[in-house]
């Protein structure tokens, strides 16, 4: 929108999300009174924990990690005609695979064995999507069902090998024993704990623009994605590359797993994703299946989950009022979005 | 004197940047029908989508019966007795006739069916417009289902009754029907307005015309004032360009060859049954018949995007390899496809990207896209077939449906000229477009056959298969019933041939 005749709209646009701020700014205020708390000292310790302090800016960034490595697994996914809900499962997988080599061979070189850690992350999440990738391609199957239902087997697979085989027995919890320091991320901002992690996810978020805009299997990828039976007149197999999607959104997700693990917990543990193929979906709609979009998408999200998290102690929010607020700002942030794309019609 | 029954003054409408009506005025008297002539994109649809309470207009006055009304959406519009019948019908397949001209007005939870039986048929008496009320309408004809979508907005009250484009789907004999219908409509009391851009049709069937032209009326006249050449130089605003004219060229060696084609849908009902067809290099062959007796199953078995269960398909006398659109199109076939939005179009990319696509696998020799080259062909194309956009990366989804059209001719023509192209499959391929647009595009058809193509035109418009086609076959129940050769084409005989009819 570049005409003159747009600004108007432009600013038409800004109103419903002004709105759903307000809104969210209201609950926040009521909960927060609710429980007899200080009202504007909780917004500042919201602010201050996200990103005022070096350590804010750390949980952040970890936090941006995950959540913009399986948003961009969304977005490639949608762009090619394909709705992975099974993100939490891949990133299972890629954390399973990648704990996996860890502790199988603990004694590999500091050089070799990060990266093939990742590698094995990236692996483990493509073959978790190979799955439903192969039964949409070859039988017509909604992937929607079975990458749901593979998120359920990585789910009980990682419980199993948390307090089975893999368990580390001084812990006492469904986690595994730690890999070695050889496999885990070197830290980017040592004294706020943020590992090198986001370098990874920033890569991945130019990769995936770079494949979607500046290869021909991006282009075909787009034109699968937006509509299929004209691609399929355009020559382009279909089929296959609604697989290829499918297995390099698995990919990514994959790959947060490992990152994950190797990054942050330095081990496998069971609640590894606290919903974040939720999340992610939420930011590629919200993002508007784009990369930039995913980019910034993921770090409102995470400065709002570190913040809202940081209400538990700073205003003495329970927990649970802390979920019900990150998913009212959700709501009233999808809400503004709809409103948004019918004020545009 | 009456006021009229509508009046609209000075009606504006902007789709963002687009100016779809720009000041337009129209009047529709009591008791008239009122043909609204235009191109594509001139704005009569727009219009009266406005008058429907579809759009909002930005600026202009509505009056019914003299008094000032304001339309704000399709209930208004019903209360203030307006009803339009859209080019594609919004009929429930498997409800009854009956069902779907109550639907919506069904009055209460229980549905008495006796009492809304008894109306309905005092309705189709009054009106003069009988049709079997217990059949499910997917059963029907176009033709009766079009009737259904009238009597459902009579039901609703409609005194003024709205027809887009009502002929594009029907046989001679239907459009015959309906213009007797319309004329007892008429006399029930009932005021019509007739969206087309076919000038036959207002000169047939209307007592006045409005033309308008980009968004504007051009002028309102009397049948008796006008006459086609007047009407064309309103509508385009200038003289036309020469007309294609056939002229039997040589015929080569068969290029495409179809025997016993039976091609299944989805649910194993035959759409194509024993199909036989033959076209030869440098001819063209017109596939006529009613919409739903197997077009799209030879259309896309040609193309190679659906295969045959039985008998074969053979290009330049070699049975077709199973490999799909891909494969087909490295043989030379390309393909004009009929349901646009649906097979033609990638609406939410660039119109560059729309027109590179097909030809992308041969514009790229490495993996590496280059947006660049899509741009300039794009700039080529809007260029050479005048597409109304903003430029090449506009996206494609907001182009008018004349303007997609144009877009796929463009992309099939630019890649006939890029490749050695022996066959193009064209279905409904100037459907919706304007005079002007499809005169180039019939042009184009031409030019490709006199360089020795074979074309295969599949269209439910049989003019245009009458004057382009060197033989025209026809298409019954999925397979080959009849078929005239140039010197013997007569209307009303492949009209028979097309509802099945016995004809020698």
């Amino acid at each position: 929108m570049t005409t003159g005749a747009a600004h108007g709209g432009r600013w038409q646009s800004v109103w419903p999300y002004a709105g759903a701020a307000a809104l969210a700014a209201g609950l926040l205020a009521a909960l927060v009174a609710a429980v007899g708390g200080d009202v504007l000292g909780a917004l500042g310790a919201l602010v201050r924990a996200s990103f005022g302090t070096l350590g804010g800016v750390g949980q952040t960034l970890n936090k941006v990690v995950p959540l913009l490595l399986g948003s961009l697994a969304v977005v490639l996914g949608m762009r090619g005609g394909v709705f992975n809900i099974g993100v939490d499962g891949q990133i299972y997988a890629g954390a399973v695979t990648a704990t996996g080599l860890a502790l199988a061979a603990p004694g590999l070189p500091g050089a070799v064995a990060l990266p093939v850690a990742l590698v094995a992350g990236l692996a483990g999440g493509a073959a978790w999507a190979a799955l439903p990738a192969l039964l949409r391609a070859r039988y017509a199957v909604s992937e929607i069902f079975v990458t749901v239902m593979l998120n359920f087997i990585a789910l009980f697979g990682v419980e199993y090998l948390s307090t089975g085989p893999w368990n580390d027995p001084m812990a006492g919890e469904a986690i595994t024993r730690p890999i070695a320091r050889a496999y885990q991320l070197p830290l980017l901002l040592p004294q706020g704990g943020a590992h090198a992690g986001i370098l990874l996810a920033v890569l991945a978020a130019v990769v995936v623009w770079a494949l979607l805009y500046r290869t021909v299997l991006g282009y075909e990828i787009r034109a699968t994605g937006d509509n299929p039976s004209a691609a399929r007149l355009g020559g382009i197999p279909v089929e296959g590359t609604t697989a290829l999607v499918l297995v390099l959104s698995g990919a990514l997700a994959g790959l947060a797993g490992a990152v994950e693990v190797t990054g942050f917990h330095h081990r496998l543990i069971l609640g590894l994703s606290p919903g974040y193929g939720v999340m992610s979906i939420l930011i590629a709609v919200l993002g508007r299946r784009t990369v930039p979009g995913a980019v910034v998408g993921s770090v409102l999200f995470a400065v709002l989950v570190v913040g809202s998290d940081s209400l538990q102690r700073s205003a003495g929010l329970p927990a649970s009022a802390v979920f019900v607020l990150q998913a009212a700002i959700l709501l009233f942030l999808l809400a503004a979005e709809g409103i948004r794309a019918r004020r545009r019609a | 004197m009456n006021p009229p029954v509508v009046r609209m003054q000075g009606m504006c409408k902007r789709f963002g940047p687009v100016v779809a009506l720009d000041g337009a005025d129209f009047e529709l008297a009591a008791g008239e029908i009122h043909g609204l002539l235009g191109e594509n994109g001139a704005g009569k649809t727009t219009l009266m989508n406005v008058l429907a309470g579809l759009y909002r207009a930005d600026a202009g006055i509505v009056e019914v019966d003299g008094r000032r009304v304001t339309v704000r959406e399709p209930r208004d519009a019903v209360r203030l007795g307006i009803g339009m019948v859209h080019q594609h019908f919004e009929l429930v397949g498997q409800l009854t006739a009956l069902e779907n001209v109550v639907l919506g007005r069904e009055g209460g939870a229980w549905l008495r069916r006796d009492r809304l039986r008894a109306e309905v048929e005092a309705l189709m008496e009054r009106v003069g417009l009988p049709v079997p009320l217990d059949r499910p309408v997917r059963e029907l004809p176009v033709g009766v289902q079009q009737k259904v979508e009238i009597l459902k907005a009579l039901y609703r009250g409609a005194r003024v009754l709205v027809l887009d484009e009502p002929t594009t789907l029907l046989t001679p004999q239907e459009v015959d029907a309906l213009f007797v219908s319309l004329r007892s409509l008429v006399a029930s009391g009932i005021s019509v307005v007739f969206i087309t851009h076919k000038l036959h049709e207002v000169l047939r069937a209307c007592d006045r015309v409005t033309v308008m032209r980009r968004g504007r009326r051009v002028v309102t006249a009397r049948r008796a004032e006008v006459d086609p050449i007047r009407l064309v130089e309103w509508m385009v605003g200038s003289a036309l360009p020469p007309a294609a004219v056939r002229e039997p060229g040589q015929l080569g060696e068969p290029v495409l060859e179809l025997e016993g084609v039976r091609v299944l849908d989805g649910r194993g009902v035959a759409v194509l049954d024993g199909c036989n067809l033959l076209v030869r290099a440098g001819e063209l062959v017109g596939v006529a018949g009613v919409s739903g007796n197997g077009q799209q199953a030879l259309a896309a078995v040609v193309a190679g995007s659906a295969h045959p269960h039985a008998g074969q398909v053979r290009l330049a006398g070699l049975p077709c390899a199973r490999g799909g659109v891909a494969e087909r199109m490295r043989a030379g076939v390309l393909a004009v496809p009929e349901d646009r939005l649906r097979e033609g179009i990638l609406p939410r990319m660039t119109v560059a990207e729309n027109v590179l696509l097909g030809r992308h696998r041969w514009h790229f020799r490495s993996l590496r896209y280059d947006p660049e080259v899509g741009r300039r062909l794009a700039r080529e194309a809007i260029e050479e077939f005048r597409i109304h956009c903003l430029g090449p990366d506009a996206p494609a989804g907001q182009l008018s449906g004349g303007n997609l059209q144009k877009l796929i001719a463009s992309r099939v023509f630019g890649a006939s000229r890029e490749r050695d192209a022996r066959l193009l499959v064209a279905h409904n391929p100037t459907r919706g477009l304007d005079v002007t647009a499809t005169e180039f595009l019939h042009g184009q058809l031409v030019e490709f056959c006199r360089r020795g193509g074979a074309v295969l035109l599949i269209s439910e418009d049989l003019d245009e298969l009458l004057k382009l086609s060197d033989r025209i076959v026809v298409l019954y129940r999925g397979r080959v019933v009849a078929e005239f050769s140039r010197d013997g084409f007569d209307r009303y005989a492949i009209g028979r041939a097309m509802t099945g009819g016995v004809d020698a």
